[in-house]
């Protein structure tokens, strides 16, 4: 089974992430990278079929140089190869350009199944998947917290208020999984050293037979218009315990009508 | 002072050498009590460490 990963490399956890203010795009240009948690558990959701049925892992992921570290480390996972779509003509995408480029990319070889997160952790938008399935006439399956592939059917199972449901899809199909689907391995010392060979094809716009005009800046239909902290929580009540305490929190309670 | 060969490689190398544990220990540690995880972490780790006691810095160069 050839498996595509769309995952994102996103600012590492330990980086405190600046908003460029005239373009209100998160600087990432200098700043470390890392696999986003969500594209782990693709990956490792991937590596688990690929183990079962053969076949091949594919990441494929847009960004600038910096991104190779993350990368690598789905390479040192186990993941086959890479595609890296990188270019500058790509600075400012929206989500439905991202997904163009995407759709570009996989579209190059022949695939059974895309392994989307639900979300990537940095701009949570969340609906690059399912315009990449609409883009590569594919049905997008989605939140799952399970998955199974018996022969060519897709089966997921999606958390619900109640419960579960039960999806079903035959593959070729694209399916996003939920951060509790597994616990995604590290990357041990074989595999990062194997990974450094193993191949990351670089993509341009170009090579994608995308227009200039179709992604980027130029292409953006959607605009960030203002990025804005939360705003801050009012300092609360302080009641001094006189023996009323009691009292007190029941008055609050019941002023909010929660008792 | 002349900068010793292969410096680069090496560093790259104890790099790895570092992220193979840190990936193993950060697994391991929240999962504490799930047996098979912490063994497998500590496999891996000793696997690295024994690699870099060992010292055979040509082998890791290739």
């Amino acid at each position: 089974m050839d498996i595509v990963v769309c995952g994102k490399i996103i600012p590492a956890s330990t980086v405190t992430v600046e908003i460029d203010p005239a373009t209100k795009r998160m600087i990432r240009k200098g700043v470390a990278h890392e696999l986003d948690p969500a594209a782990a558990s693709a990956v490792e959701e991937a590596l688990r079929l690929m183990e079962k049925a053969g076949g091949t892992v594919t990441l494929v992921t847009m960004g600038f140089n910096e991104i190779t570290i993350g990368i690598r480390t789905a390479l040192a996972m186990g993941a086959t190869s890479a595609v890296h779509i990188f270019d500058d003509a790509l600075a400012g995408s929206d989500a439905l350009a991202t997904a163009k480029a995407l759709a570009a990319a996989i579209r190059k070889k022949p695939f059974d199944l895309i392994i989307c997160g639900t979300e990537s952790s940095d701009s949570y938008s969340g609906i690059v998947p399912g315009q990449l399935a609409r883009l590569l006439g594919v049905p997008p399956v989605t939140f799952a917290n399970e998955m199974t592939v018996e022969g060519s059917t897709l089966s997921i199972k999606r958390q619900s208020e109640t419960g579960y449901d039960v999806v079903e899809a035959e593959l070729p199909a694209l399916v996003t999984v939920t951060s509790g689907i597994n616990e995604p391995r590290y990357p041990q010392l074989k595999g990062i050293m194997a990974a450094k060979r193993k191949e990351i094809l670089q993509m341009s716009v170009e090579d994608l037979g995308l227009a200039a005009d179709e992604v980027g800046e130029q292409g953006a239909r959607e605009k960030v218009l203002e990025v804005g902290r939360p705003p801050k929580r009012e300092v609360g009540e302080v009641v001094e315990d006189d023996g009323e305490g009691g009292k007190r929190i029941a008055d609050f309670l019941a002023e909010a009508k929660v008792i | 002072m002349t900068q010793a060969p292969n410096t680069v490689e090496l560093d790259e190398h104890l790099k790895d050498c570092i992220t193979a544990v840190h990936g193993a220990v950060n697994l391991a540690i929240p999962n504490i009590k799930d047996d098979k995880i912490v063994d497998q972490a500590l496999q891996d780790c000793r696997e690295v460490l024994d690699l870099v006691m060992e010292g055979k810095v040509s082998e890791w160069l290739e």
